[in-house]
């Protein structure tokens, strides 16, 4: 690839043109878990050729449901889906010293590389930083890690239970009592943001690359992505001494409160959402007394407010009052399962959900980015791959190995 | 050239004019100003920030517009301006300043920089190129693109919130993580859009929607519907593949320690480590499958041995062994950790009004020690009044002097 920001000019004209914003760029993916995997997906999302390296026996995503059919079937992961459509994948072995002259050779060409092994591992390996950055100045290695590549933690295992807990956000999920353990966040939630804040690192570099002549490690420690997502309340202890807690709510006019059918979020602090309230519970009689008449006040006795705000909510079901209530300015919105989102209408009218082929699965329909670019659209481009599937085309195309060259490489079970 | 001294983010180049408010739309422009681009903060006396004026919990009352605990912590590096946006002279100047950047980012509800003649066809008149990124709480298109919400609201209705919680409780919202998260997606966005500017000349609209930025990080859930009809519950600290996987009470007060089992491998050095081998080849937690099934009486085994040590020896002898555990570590006891101390996350910098306020660090580190730096404190309200609008407009001493006297630059 020429140049990453080379331009293409005729008659004073700039006429490269590129479907999307990392056309051509080659990044690629090695090693365990899913943050690693959130972050190239980004990258492959944005147009980046992204290659996923799995070990020979696969990706451990790959035993993660959904499945298709509920059936468990290292092809037929929807997670893997979500995760890996529009990527290569190859198979490589880096623990034989064929494999890693392979995982070199690779590195040589790409200008991200997002990794997720222990530090230890990956210098046990002879792939370290030091040794990637003398194969290729300029590479990007993005490295995502539980605690880091520095530190007494940084060859602690962690999952994303551990780090959650670890990095303060378990210790303030509202869960309204000290007698129960304190909980993590949704699923793999975690992961994906600890991927995203990496993939924010990566785009960083790559657009300083002219003036900086490019080339980074980037050291990424989850524990410290979640303790900058959660910053706010770190710092108002740290600055104000505030502590928030697991079983202290901030008492405001609102919050989760049930419905007929389900729970609603309302929030109802200023003026003119207050107002609002009372005119979508049709102007309680209870609305003009003293405690409701400002802001502050209704702060004081937002409990005793809450309650009677409640005692109305139970007997509504939770769309009719989401509707209602934001027609009237009042920010209320409903809790919405997994099968509420797919059919919201709202869900539909943006296309968020998108039809992706697999050649096992079929079709299946996943959320696209939740940007939308005026002029460079989310594409699919392909598949999410089989296991090794594009061990030919790559090492082909990419590395010039010849077909039996790449058939000598599985025999010995380096791919 | 040393590599120590080599820069690794150099945003230098890039102007942001930034109308974010709140905490998600700051947090990602933050993002962006910690890399070095410079961000021009957009605000006025007549509508301020409320996270100037409050944090949205009824907390402690602050001292002063320049005080506030959000407002400092997701504002830092950046610059600001006041001009009053309802004054057409303000709107004139603030064209001038599109005129001269490169990215324009906003989230107030959809149509309101349409109202202001900011829209994205009126930007690009005033600089073909220029990169509009947008964020709201549905997007701006669609039947509910003019409903409101804060980050609680974009959690309940993304999925997220009824994805947490205990099997046998309510859902949990949360709060300012998803706000700052939402942020870290606007950041994403804007650098993708500024990188093909770059390479292609063109700018671009881009329409964030803070409720799909949210489902996006439950995307296997949504998934699990469109495949098999599934609708997943919360299941509190459970996994449906990981076992052992929960947090348990150790010795001292609100102590927990949490321990996410994940290979048969780590199984086994688990039991080992507890003093348990025989569980290894127990009929009850033979398989992973047999596990699962019998975690309830596991949880309360292992809840046996943990309640006899504080929650980092337990820790200590657990990653010995190899097998994943942490602390649950809450604010009070996060700075005192050795790892995050030797990480120095916490970072003293020096304010005019508050004389230091501690600051976290970027979530990045690199080989680059300034990196992980935090070269200044959140601007003072229209603190960059005189740079901006003299130094990079061009405007006379007389001419600032004028529009300030008339309340536009407030």
């Amino acid at each position: 690839m020429k140049g990453l920001f080379a331009k293409s000019v005729a008659n004073g004209k700039v006429v490269v043109n590129m479907d999307s914003p990392l056309s051509g760029v080659p990044v690629l993916e090695f090693g365990p878990g899913f943050s690693g995997a959130y972050c190239a997906k980004l990258l492959s999302d944005f147009g980046a050729e992204v290659i996923k390296i799995e070990s020979p026996e696969g990706d451990p995503a790959r035993g993660r449901g959904p499945f298709a059919g509920n059936k468990p079937h290292p092809e037929k992961s929807g997670l893997f889906v979500y995760l890996n459509t529009n990527k290569y994948g190859v198979t490589l072995d880096c623990k034989k010293s064929e494999g890693k002259k392979i995982f070199k050779n690779l590195v040589q060409k790409a200008y991200i590389l997002v990794e997720t092994f222990p530090p230890s591992e990956l210098s046990a390996l002879g792939l370290s930083h030091n040794v990637l950055r003398e194969i290729n100045p300029r590479l990007i290695m993005v490295s995502i890690t539980p605690f880091g590549q520095t530190g007494p933690y940084r060859d602690y295992r962690a999952r994303a239970l551990n780090i959650c807990q670890a990095s303060g956000e378990s210790s303030l999920m509202q869960t309204g009592t000290l007698e129960r353990e304190p909980i993590k966040d949704a699923r793999l939630a975690d992961d994906f943001d600890c991927g995203q804040t990496a993939a924010v690192a990566a785009l960083g570099v790559l657009l300083s690359r002219e003036k900086t002549g490019g080339g980074a490690h980037l050291d990424i420690s989850m524990q410290e992505v979640l303790m900058s997502l959660g910053r706010v309340d770190i710092l108002r202890y740290a600055n104000e001494q505030g502590l928030m807690r697991r079983d202290l709510r901030g008492v405001v006019v609102g919050g989760l409160m049930e419905c007929s059918d389900g729970y609603i979020n309302l929030v109802a602090i200023q003026e003119n959402q207050w107002s609002g309230l009372l005119k979508l519970m049709d102007n309680p009689e209870w609305g003009r007394d003293e405690i409701c008449q400002d802001e502050m006040s209704r702060a004081w006795n937002a409990d005793e407010i809450n309650e009677k705000v409640q005692a109305w909510m139970i007997k509504h079901k939770k769309e009719e009052v989401y509707h209602r209530g934001q027609a009237l300015d009042v920010p209320i919105t409903p809790v919405y399962d997994p099968e509420d989102v797919v059919n919201s209408r709202q869900t539909a009218a943006r296309d968020f959900l998108v039809e992706v082929r697999h050649p096992e699965i079929g079709k299946v329909k996943m959320p696209q980015p939740s940007y939308r670019f005026s002029e460079t659209p989310w594409r699919f481009a392909r598949p999410a791959p089989r296991l090794g599937e594009h061990n030919q085309f790559i090492y082909r195309e990419r590395l010039g190995l010849s077909r039996e060259e790449i058939d000598g490489l599985k025999e010995r079970k380096v791919i | 050239m040393d590599q120590m001294d080599q820069k690794v983010f150099d945003l230098s180049d890039i102007r942001v004019l930034d109308f974010t408010w709140a905490w998600a739309g700051p947090y990602g422009t933050m993002l962006l100003a910690f890399m070095g681009a410079e961000v021009l903060k957009v605000e006025s006396m007549a509508r301020l920030d409320h996270s100037r004026v409050r944090s949205l919990i009824a907390g402690p009352t602050y001292g002063g517009v320049n005080q506030t605990g959000p407002f400092n912590e997701l504002n830092l590096c950046k610059k600001s301006i006041t001009v009053k946006l309802s004054d057409p002279r303000g709107i004139e100047v603030i064209k001038r300043l599109v005129k001269i950047s490169d990215l324009v980012t906003n989230n107030f509800r959809p149509g309101v920089m349409e109202k202001l003649g900011l829209g994205y066809e009126e930007l690009r008149k005033i600089k073909p190129d220029i990169i509009l990124v947008s964020s709201s709480t549905c997007g701006s298109t669609g039947p509910e693109k003019d409903y409101s919400g804060y980050a609680p609201s974009f959690s309940s209705i993304s999925g997220l919130a009824h994805l947490m919680g205990f099997s046998d409780g309510p859902p949990t919202l949360v709060g300012g993580r998803v706000d700052t998260s939402v942020g870290t997606t606007m950041a994403l966005a804007s650098l993708a859009a500024l990188i093909h500017k770059k390479r292609t000349g063109k700018g671009q609209y881009v329409d964030i929607s803070s409720r799909e930025a949210m489902s996006c990080l439950i995307g296997d859930a949504l998934v699990a519907y469109t495949l098999n009809r599934d609708v997943y519950r919360r299941e509190g600290n459970r996994d449906e593949i990981f076992v052992p996987h929960n947090a348990y009470r150790c010795q001292g007060y609100d102590n927990w320690i949490s321990i996410a089992v994940g290979t048969e491998e780590e199984w086994q050095y688990f039991c080992r480590a507890l003093g348990h081998p025989e569980w290894i080849r127990d009929e009850r937690f033979l398989s992973r499958e047999s596990r699962k099934k019998n975690e309830d009486e596991l949880d309360r085994l292992i809840a046996g041995w943990t309640s006899g040590r504080t929650d980092y020896e337990a820790m200590e002898i657990l990653q010995k062994a190899g097998v994943p555990a942490t602390p649950m570590l809450d604010n009070e006891h996060l700075s005192e950790d050795p790892h995050v101390q030797a990480r120095q996350m916490f970072l003293k910098i020096s304010h005019p009004e508050l004389k230091e306020r501690i600051a976290l660090a970027p979530p990045w580190k690199t080989d680059s020690p300034g990196d992980a730096q935090i070269k200044r404190h959140a601007p003072l309200l229209g603190e960059h009044n005189d740079y901006v609008y003299g130094k990079l407009l061009g405007m006379s001493r007389e001419e600032i002097e004028k529009l300030t006297r008339e309340q536009v630059f407030y």
